[in-house]
């Protein structure tokens, strides 16, 4: 692919939120830069984080090649997409060029078409047995006022997941804190299986904790050291029904390609312009 | 490309010139080649006793918690833990190594040392925050010279050569590669925004408004 061998001379800047809590925000990130820097596509690949080292500010710093592409490892178009990281990496607009180096900006994965294969992939993987038509796909996201687009962009997913004509009997979106609540998941669907995706960059908190118990699979919060066991409990049969959750959908290594899809995209549309 | 790399070719260099700290960690290079880098902590301790790793990626596994287990967001923290050494196979591996260790310092190190490093001043970092950061530009340069010493001087083994304190109170690096802080990070900002809400409610207490 010509595409692939010109990005031999170029770096990859992968941004992720992180966190001052805990190191599950950035491991994601972390590890999909890893499995791309071990595939040698890029000449250099580098993370930046808002809440971890290195700051998304000096990442300038960071390469020697002359074309950077920038893709935000978040889950929408957003505060963090429009507004912090092109503050702090001081863009311009889709290229941003300074220094003797071009800055190409993409869009966030989670935007992009092929998350949608990697959600039904997902849930083939989770449950590969079971008959689709009598399941219920749920993609479940927070879901507040504070970032409308987060809930916009998994309706999409839901749209796109119906267009690819999966047979699921079924396909939802439900939310933490806002309708359709994750908590009703019981009366959003009268399947008897029932498949849960989070549509977030990474585990944490609501992965671990707060979503399995709006499901019920937990009665409290669960000590840290158990928290990945929440996962391998599939199926649960809970309110008459079997239930199977899985991590969040940011975590799945197969996110590397839709990283490097993004990178295509903004080639594309670049060639096009 | 990587081959050409400068920050490389600066680290190459440095290791040639024989062994260096930088910050909590020294890094020996041997005749052959291979390159020990340990905590100084355990500067005289027998390579033995140390749990020893090949794989310069072990890095993200020592520095992501401290001694008691406590996570390390800020790897400039000065509580790495002790008790491991890296056995690595040369410049390559030292650079993912202190990456992970001190992620970016070995690329503003070489933007110095190229002359190409721009020092952000505290004011213009606090004058582009939004949303809830917004508030921390109103910090007062008291607040923000107190915050230094305790964050950076005391909680960080960078050198915040952005900030207005006196070359002598940061302190000077000897022998060691320079853990340069170009920029306030946002660790800085956050506890920015707390001092200067405290300064805000402690105004309005000492001087309250016209009774009512
Ligand atoms: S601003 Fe202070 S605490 Fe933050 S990295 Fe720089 S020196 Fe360390």
């Amino acid at each position: 692919m010509n595409d692939l061998a010109r990005l031999a001379d170029s770096a990859l800047l992968l941004l992720g939120h992180g966190s001052t809590e805990n190191p599950d925000s950035s491991a994601p990130t972390l590890a999909h830069a890893d499995e791309i820097r071990r595939r040698g596509i890029f000449a250099e690949v580098q993370c930046a984080f808002w809440k971890e080292e290195p700051g998304f500010s000096i990442s300038d710093y960071l390469f020697e090649s002359e074309t950077i592409y920038a893709v935000p490892n978040f889950i929408s178009e957003g505060y963090f997409t429009r507004e912090v990281i092109p503050r702090e990496l001081g863009l311009e607009g889709p290229s941003t060029r300074r220094n003797g180096k071009v800055i190409h900006y993409c869009d966030p994965v989670g935007i992009h078409t092929s998350m949608t294969r990697l959600l039904a992939g997902r849930a083939r993987e989770l449950a590969p047995d079971i008959p689709v038509q009598e399941t219920a796909l749920i993609i479940v996201g927070h879901g507040t006022g504070l970032n409308a687009k987060s809930t916009e962009a998994i309706r999409v997913q839901v749209d796109r997941l119906e267009a690819l004509g999966l047979g699921y009997g079924q396909i939802l979106d439900a939310y933490m804190e806002e309708a359709p609540f994750i908590a009703d998941w019981d009366q959003l669907t009268p399947l008897p299986n029932v498949l849960v995706v989070p549509f977030f960059i990474a585990d944490g908190l609501h992965s671990y904790q707060d979503i399995p118990v709006l499901l019920g699979i937990e009665s409290a919060p669960t000590a840290a050291a158990s928290q990945r066991d929440v996962f391998r409990q599939n199926p649960v049969h809970l309110r008459g029904r079997s239930l199977w959750y899985s991590r969040s959908i940011g975590t799945d290594p197969s996110l590397v390609d839709v990283i490097l899809d993004q990178v295509h995209d903004f080639q594309s549309a670049a060639a096009a312009a | 490309m990587i081959a050409t790399s400068h920050i490389l070719t600066q680290l190459t260099n440095r290791l040639q010139s024989g062994p260096f700290s930088i910050g909590q960690i020294s890094v020996t290079p041997a005749s052959d080649g291979r390159v020990e880098l340990r905590h100084q902590d355990d500067g005289g301790r027998p390579g033995g006793e140390l749990e020893s790793f090949t794989d310069p990626c072990a890095a993200r596994g020592i520095a992501q918690y401290d001694a008691e287990g406590e996570y390390r967001p800020l790897k400039g923290s000065p509580n790495l833990k002790a008790g491991w050494r890296l056995d690595l196979a040369g410049p390559e591996e030292v650079r993912i190594a202190l990456d992970i260790f001190y992620p970016a310092a070995l690329a503003v190190w070489a933007a110095d040392c190229g002359g190409r490093l721009r020092v952000v001043p505290l004011s213009q970092t606090l004058e582009r925050q939004t949303g809830m950061y917004r508030y921390a530009r109103t910090i007062s340069p008291e607040g923000a010279r107190e915050l230094t010493r305790r964050q950076c001087l005391t909680g960080c083994s960078r050198r915040p050569i952005w900030s207005e304190l006196p070359v002598h109170e940061m302190g000077t690096s000897g022998d060691a590669l320079p853990l340069l802080c170009p920029e306030a990070c946002s660790f800085f900002v956050a506890e920015a925004r707390l001092v200067a809400k405290a300064e805000f409610e402690a105004k309005a207490t000492a001087a309250p408004g016209p009774a009512a």
